[in-house]
């Protein structure tokens, strides 16, 4: 299968990337937000600015041109 | 025993994280200072360096977390920031903060009441810093604010109590607690503005920047705890005129 099919184009905090077709939104915060080495329980997540609950991700996937922000806890006063 | 909304602390001292050289130092000052109530902030997630994996340890010390709204410039950013935070910490709690001014970082009130008159209406606890407004004060207790923050001085200046005499009014009238945030550099000025009725003070630069800042969290638990007590036990009065404090027989020449 050509490689043009079978993954979209997301933009990740900015970045493009690319992920496979019908990928949750939770496989994409495991692939990046672990990546980067965050606590996935200290996570949020907004896609084209909209907050998806934490009990959506599982069965949310993600459309070509989507916008994902993901933000996690810092310190702070 | 200080109640805010539902929950009460028996510690008059709220911390901030921010600014520690290592994440291990801010978890033994944060000890140290015996601190119940402590404030993170919300970023977006660098995906080349990650985050700092504070929360876990700061669950498991047990202390209470007040999320800020911090980088918001506007109603609309800091109900976001609010709404990132409680999915992500599962607290409606917020430390509203609204400093679209990055050189004094004053916070700015007319979007400040309107974020907290939503976010109270959506059932959020609202503890909102702005500056020592009597008025602006008034109006977010009227629109539901379980608490008030006003500054002492601009946020990480350690120049202390620069609004007492507005500090002093916005005490006398409120009805909900009174914590002052920003501006407190030493333990001498946690202490008066305890002893002038604060219910709590929030700290962060001061213990944070202090070279050693472990002690310097411990020397705010004294201090706080030693001007609640003063306040408890109340001040003697100020005069002008000296009054004597021994009798003036002059018995020398009795």
């Amino acid at each position: 299968m050509n490689k043009a099919t079978d993954s979209i184009d997301i933009s990740i905090n900015d970045e493009t990337k690319q992920v496979a077709i019908n990928s949750t939104v939770q496989s994409v915060i495991e692939i990046y937000a672990e990546l980067a080495g965050a606590d996935v329980n200290a996570i949020a997540v907004a896609i084209n600015s909209e907050i998806v609950p934490r009990v959506r991700w599982q069965s949310e996937c993600c459309l070509a041109g989507d916008k994902f922000e993901i933000f996690s806890v810092v310190a702070g006063g | 025993m200080l109640t805010i909304a539902d929950h009460q602390f028996e510690s008059r001292l709220f911390t901030g994280t921010g600014k520690f050289a290592q994440p291990e130092t801010m978890l033994a000052a944060i000890k140290a200072s015996q601190s119940q109530l402590v404030t993170l902030a919300v970023k977006r997630l660098d995906l080349s360096t990650g985050s700092d994996n504070i929360l876990q340890p700061l669950l498991d010390s047990g202390v209470k977390l007040l999320p800020n709204t911090a980088g918001a410039r506007n109603v609309k950013e800091a109900i976001f920031a609010a709404h990132l935070a409680r999915e992500m910490l599962g607290t409606n709690w917020v430390k509203l903060e609204i400093h679209p001014d990055p050189k004094y970082l004053m916070p700015d009130p007319i979007e400040t009441l309107e974020a907290a008159r939503i976010l109270c209406e959506q059932g959020y606890v609202v503890l909102p810093y702005v500056h020592a407004d009597p008025v602006l004060c008034r109006r977010l207790e009227e629109v539901g604010c379980a608490a008030v923050m006003p500054l002492g001085s601009p946020i990480g200046s350690n120049q202390g109590l620069a609004t007492e005499t507005f500090l002093k009014i916005i005490i006398e009238q409120a009805n909900v607690p009174v914590i002052v945030d920003a501006g407190i550099g030493a333990p001498s000025q946690a202490t008066h503005a305890m002893e002038l009725g604060a219910d709590a003070v929030l700290v962060n630069t001061a213990i944070a920047s202090s070279s050693d800042p472990v002690a310097m969290g411990h020397c705010f638990a004294q201090a706080v705890n030693t001007g609640r007590q003063a306040y408890i036990a109340g001040l003697g009065a100020v005069s002008h005129q000296a009054h004597n404090t021994s009798p003036l027989t002059g018995f020398l020449n009795e």
